[in-house]
């Protein structure tokens, strides 16, 4: 399945961390406008999410997942 | 020639975690490589003299990081070393910037943020060959022109793979490095938004890089049968059962071996050695001690080859990843599994596969809880127990009461780490922080990388844990051999000795338990190892030579009753009655504190259980 990463959220669990998380979810590469395919979850329902975005394989629990928006794929 | 001119030369290696920086050290360095830990954390500091060069040369292998603002003390430590505030490190002369060649974007997002400091510094594309093999082609010659930087190509697996890299490196070597000095953090001001700085990577990457449309399809296709829903158990289970396996049962014929290796030297040098104390402590105080720090080896070597191949191949991320979510439960993650399992075998090398774990609470609870595991040495005393006191009976229809009994057993050591875990993740409540790991591309372990890992592994066990568990070893001989038995000593020898003393010391403190003082005595040399509580019995009760399994546990049940020998299984079930595991905490967790409160909870809770089962018995049974 693949999406566009439209936008970063911010996520109130991270607390006073919530900063750092997206700006390290950036130079990870998720950046709005960058392709995002999720390649498969963990064992036991859908959390963690193992998604590939510029090149790279990542694992994201569902709170960091949360901040990624995404939209359908631009034509 | 002047002073300076004279002067080591420092390259510190420095790349995102799985761009090969580990295998390009090995390959560098060669056997040379010094393990040490970072002051006041337990990030490795990993060094080694890099040979070839014009100049003496020092290699460092920085943790590896994706960026300088940092998220984990592993990252911390790359960037303060980096900058040059890192107590007592030296700020590195020459940074070695490695990045991926497979992986360029994320790599040279690092590499633009580290040419903000203005130090010396070179880029390696490294795994160029596996980039090729991709069709992705990099115009070194002008990159290096965008870029201000010398590059070059690198192949780690290979002999002659870092051919390009020693030249470059030489051309650093050949002139007296310039003095450098630190950098305060706050000089780290973002300059530019990862936006631009990506749009920068895009462009340099348009004109200097043919990269073909995707990965090559094998590496998919392997993540879609790995992370299939049903597929990817198969895969996972087949995987943790051979390691399980391997280290439990491939390792028992190598420890019976080591084992009567070392009896037979014992009684060669027993055999040819004057008769008294300097025999005594030779052949049982120091042979034996030797032995039971050899005796891990096997178990040590098989975990942590699984381990490293686990790593190298890249499964053991995605094993993480898929273990995360049951594991959470109890407040770790996917990657305190495995030494979570391989405490079932032995706790010393479950402990040491922490390293793999990079948050530091999470390492520290898996520490914490990794013991309450079964370990084999805690079989021999349960099935002497569960032998003598548990008839065997069918409950339920099938199920056999003593096999149900070994079973709960388990259970109970499982269920309580998880109750441990969850009350110390709940005592240090704070916004988790997210999981974010890479997946990395599946490779091919590389048998060199391989080797040197053991070793290193290997060293590490016999120089930090070793000489503390042999002169453990030699202080339990001594207390359980002196003062000897007086002549014409009506009781056994161990009565007489300071462990035996200690043992009738204690007793009135494990009344309240239900042991008597046998007991007690035996818990004194069983702290060398579990198992040696069996011999311990044997040898206070009067049994000797073979028919220890056989007349040991009849003279149990009739000393003992029910209750009390329930007692007993449950403080096994929790004590930390094994010097080594001690030994080997205090080396990971590299803190007194740590240690003392280890051995005081497991102690504590070995109490209460002991005097619940025997008084909740008592009343019951």
């Amino acid at each position: 399945m693949q999406v566009q990463i439209a936008a970063l959220l911010p996520q109130p669990r991270f607390g006073d961390q919530d900063e750092q998380v997206t700006l390290r979810l950036k130079e990870l590469g998720f950046l709005p406008g960058n392709l995002l395919t999720v390649i498969g979850f963990g064992l036991m329902g859908r959390d963690p999410m193992a998604v590939q975005v510029n090149g790279t394989k990542f694992a994201l629990r569902r709170a960091e997942a949360s901040k990624i928006l995404v939209e359908p794929v631009n034509v | 020639m002047n002073i300076q001119s004279d002067r080591i030369i420092r390259f510190a290696l420095m790349g995102n975690p799985n761009c090969g920086k580990t295998s390009l050290f090995n390959r560098l360095t060669g056997a040379r490589a010094k393990v040490a830990n970072y002051p006041g954390v337990t990030v490795e500091r990993r060094s080694g003299e890099l040979p070839g060069l014009s100049r003496r040369a020092e290699l460092v292998d920085l943790p590896g990081t994706y960026s300088l603002h940092v998220t984990s003390p592993d990252e911390a430590v790359a960037r303060d070393v980096i900058l040059g505030q890192m107590k007592g490190e030296p700020v590195p002369d020459v940074i070695i910037a490695v990045v991926d060649a497979t992986n360029l974007r994320l790599g040279l997002r690092l590499v633009m943020e580290l040419q903000i400091l203005k130090r010396p510094m070179l880029l390696v594309l490294n795994q160029i060959d596996a980039a090729h093999n991709r069709g992705i082609r990099i115009d070194t010659a002008r990159l290096s022109q965008a870029l201000g930087l010398p590059v070059v190509d690198s192949v780690a697996v290979h002999r002659n793979g870092v051919k390009n890299l020693l030249e470059a490196l030489q051309g650093f070597a050949g002139q007296p490095p310039a003095i450098q000095t630190s950098i305060p953090s706050d000089s780290l001001a973002r300059e530019e938004s990862v936006e631009a700085l990506y749009t920068r990577i895009e462009n340099l990457l348009a004109e200097f890089v043919v990269l073909p449309k995707s990965a090559p399809p094998w590496q998919d296709k392997l993540d879609a049968i790995v992370m299939h829903p049903l597929l990817g158990w198969l895969v996972l289970l087949t995987v943790l059962m051979l390691t399980f396996q391997a280290v439990f049962a491939w390792a028992a014929p190598l420890v019976d071996g080591i084992d009567s290796c070392v009896k037979s030297i014992g009684e060669f040098a027993g055999a040819h050695l004057p008769d008294g104390i300097l025999n005594d402590f030779i052949v049982n105080g120091l042979i034996a001690g030797t032995g039971s720090v050899l005796v891990f080896l096997p178990q040590i070597i098989i975990l942590f080859f699984f381990i490293l191949v686990l790593e190298d191949t890249g499964y053991l991320p995605r094993a993480a990843f898929l273990l995360d979510r049951p594991m959470r439960g109890v407040g770790l993650s996917g990657r305190s599994f495995i030494p979570m399992l391989s405490s079932f075998a032995c706790a010393v090398p479950g402990i040491m596969a922490t390293r793999t774990i990079q948050d530091p609470r999470e390492r520290f609870i898996t520490i914490m809880t990794a013991p309450l595991m079964t370990c084999s040495a805690r079989l021999p005393v349960y099935a002497l127990i569960i032998a003598a006191f548990i008839p065997q009976r069918t409950v339920a229809g099938f199920l056999n009461l003593q096999g149900l009994t070994l079973f709960v057993l388990y259970v109970s050591g499982i269920a309580s780490a998880a109750l441990v875990a969850w009350l110390l993740r709940r005592r240090q409540a704070r916004e988790e922080f997210p999981l974010l790991m890479e997946l990395p591309n599946y490779r091919w372990p590389m048998p060199y990388h391989l080797f040197l890992g053991l070793r290193e592994r290997t060293m590490i066990f016999l120089r930090r844990v070793g000489t503390i568990i042999l002169a453990l070893s030699v202080l339990l001989w001594f207390l359980a051999s002196y003062p000897q038995a007086p002549a014409g000593a009506t009781h056994a020898a161990i009565e007489y000795s300071f462990a035996g003393q200690l043992g009738l010391f204690m007793q009135p403190l494990f009344a309240p338990l239900g042991f008597n003082w046998q007991m007690c005595i035996a818990l004194i040399p069983a702290m060398a190892a579990r198992e040696v509580a069996v011999s311990a019995l044997a040898t206070v009760y009067a049994v000797g030579g073979d028919s220890v399994e056989t007349a040991l546990g009849p003279l149990l049940a009739q000393d003992w009753n029910l209750p009390v020998a329930l007692a007993y299984l449950a403080w096994f079930v929790y004590a930390p009655q094994c010097l080594s595991t001690i030994a080997v905490v205090r080396r990971e967790t590299n803190s007194v504190a740590a240690t003392a409160f280890f051995t005081i909870y497991l102690f504590a809770l070995a109490y209460l259980a002991a005097w619940l089962v025997y008084h909740l018995a008592s009343l019951w049974l």
